[in-house]
C-alpha cells in the first residue's frame, strides 16, 4: 500500500538525483548551443528524449511482469550499490579529499572542445543526443529504483519531471551553466535516501518484515544519515600517503 | 558504437565505481540472504545485519579512498 512516507521519500528522492544528472545534461546542451548554434543542440536534445521514451516504453512493460519479490531485491541491490556509491564520493568530496564537481570547468572544457571542430554541426548535434540520453538514462534509473515494487513510479516520476521543468526553466533564464547548484550536498542527500531505500527494498525482496512497515525507511535514512557524517570526521582525519 | 560503449560505461559505473565497496555490499546482502535463506535466522537480525554491514562497507571504503589519495 502507497504511504505517505515512502511516496515522499521517492519523491525527495528523485527529485533531488534528477536535478544533479539534469543539471549535468544542461552544461552540455548548453555549451552545444552556445558554440554551435540552437539548431544542433535543440535537434540532439529531442532526439535523446525520443530514444528516452521508446527505452521506457519497451522496457517498462517487462518490469510488470517479474515477480514482486524478485524486483524488490534486484532494484533494491542497484539502490543500494548506487547510493553507496554517491555517497561514497560525496563524503569524500566534502571532506576535502577529493576535488567538487565544477559545472563552470566543464563547460568551459565542453565549449573549448566543439570550438575545435567548427563546421561540424551534426557533431554538436550528437554530443548534445548523447548527454541527454546518457543523463537521461540515469534519471530512469533512478525513478525505477525508487518506485518500482511499491507503486511509486508516479510520484517518483513527477518528481524527475519537476526537477526538469525547474532546471530547464532556470537555465533558460539564466543562459549559462548552472554552477551554484549545490550538487555535492544534493548528491549526498541522494546518497542517504537511496542507501536506505536499499537496504530497505533489497531486505524485503530477502523476506524481512521491517517493523513499522514503510515507515523503517526514515529509521534507515537517520543511520545513514549520522553514519555519513561520522565518514566525513573520519575522512579529514585519515593520514594520506605522499607521493615520494 | 562508440555512443553504445559510453552508455553502457556510464550504466555501469552508476553502480560500480569502487570496486571493494560494491564487492562488501554484494557481500553483505549474500550473508544476509545465506543467513534468512539457508540457516533460518530470523528475518529481522537478517536485516540488522544488511543494515549494518551495509554502513560499515560504506565506512571502510571511505577511510581506503582517503587514506589511498
Amino acid at each position: 500500500m502507497l504511504t505517505w512516507t515512502a511516496a515522499a521519500a521517492a519523491v525527495a528522492a528523485a527529485f533531488l538525483a534528477s536535478t544533479v544528472e539534469v543539471v549535468e545534461a544542461f552544461t552540455i546542451v548548453l555549451a552545444v548551443g552556445s558554440v554551435q548554434g540552437w539548431r544542433p543542440a535543440i535537434l540532439g536534445t529531442i532526439g535523446g528524449l525520443l530514444a528516452l521514451v521508446a527505452m521506457v516504453v519497451l522496457a517498462g512493460p517487462a518490469l510488470d511482469r517479474v515477480p514482486a519479490q524478485w524486483l524488490e531485491l534486484a532494484i533494491g541491490t542497484l539502490a543500494l550499490l548506487f547510493g553507496l556509491r554517491w555517497l561514497r564520493k560525496a563524503i569524500l568530496r566534502c571532506a576535502g579529499v577529493m576535488a567538487l564537481h565544477d559545472e563552470s570547468a566543464i563547460f568551459a572544457a565542453e565549449t573549448a572542445a566543439l570550438g575545435r571542430r567548427a563546421a561540424r554541426q551534426w557533431l554538436a548535434g550528437a554530443t548534445a543526443f548523447q548527454a541527454v540520453l546518457v543523463e537521461g538514462l540515469e534519471v530512469v534509473f533512478i525513478v525505477i529504483a525508487v518506485g518500482a515494487g511499491r507503486g511509486l513510479l508516479w510520484p517518483a516520476g513527477l518528481g524527475a519531471a519537476a526537477s526538469c521543468a525547474l532546471v530547464l526553466a532556470l537555465g533558460a533564464i539564466l543562459r549559462r551553466p548552472l554552477a551554484r547548484v549545490p550538487e555535492n550536498t544534493l548528491k549526498f542527500a541522494v546518497g542517504v535516501l537511496l542507501s536506505a531505500f536499499g537496504v530497505f527494498w533489497s531486505g524485503e525482496g530477502l523476506g524481512i518484515a521491517w517493523p513499522a512497515g514503510d515507515a523503517a525507511i526514515v529509521g534507515g535514512i537517520l543511520v545513514f544519515l549520522l553514519a555519513s557524517l561520522a565518514a566525513i570526521a573520519l575522512a579529514r582525519c585519515a593520514p594520506r600517503r605522499v607521493a615520494a | 558504437m562508440k555512443l553504445l560503449g559510453t552508455v553502457f560505461r556510464e550504466l555501469t559505473g552508476l553502480f560500480l565505481d569502487d570496486a571493494f565497496l560494491a564487492v562488501a555490499a554484494l557481500g553483505t546482502l549474500g550473508i544476509a540472504g545465506l543467513l534468512i535463506k539457508a540457516l533460518g535466522i530470523a528475518p529481522l537480525i537478517g536485516g540488522g545485519l544488511l543494515l549494518a554491514g551495509s554502513v560499515a562497507s560504506l565506512l571502510v571504503s571511505v577511510w581506503r579512498g582517503a587514506v589511498q589519495r
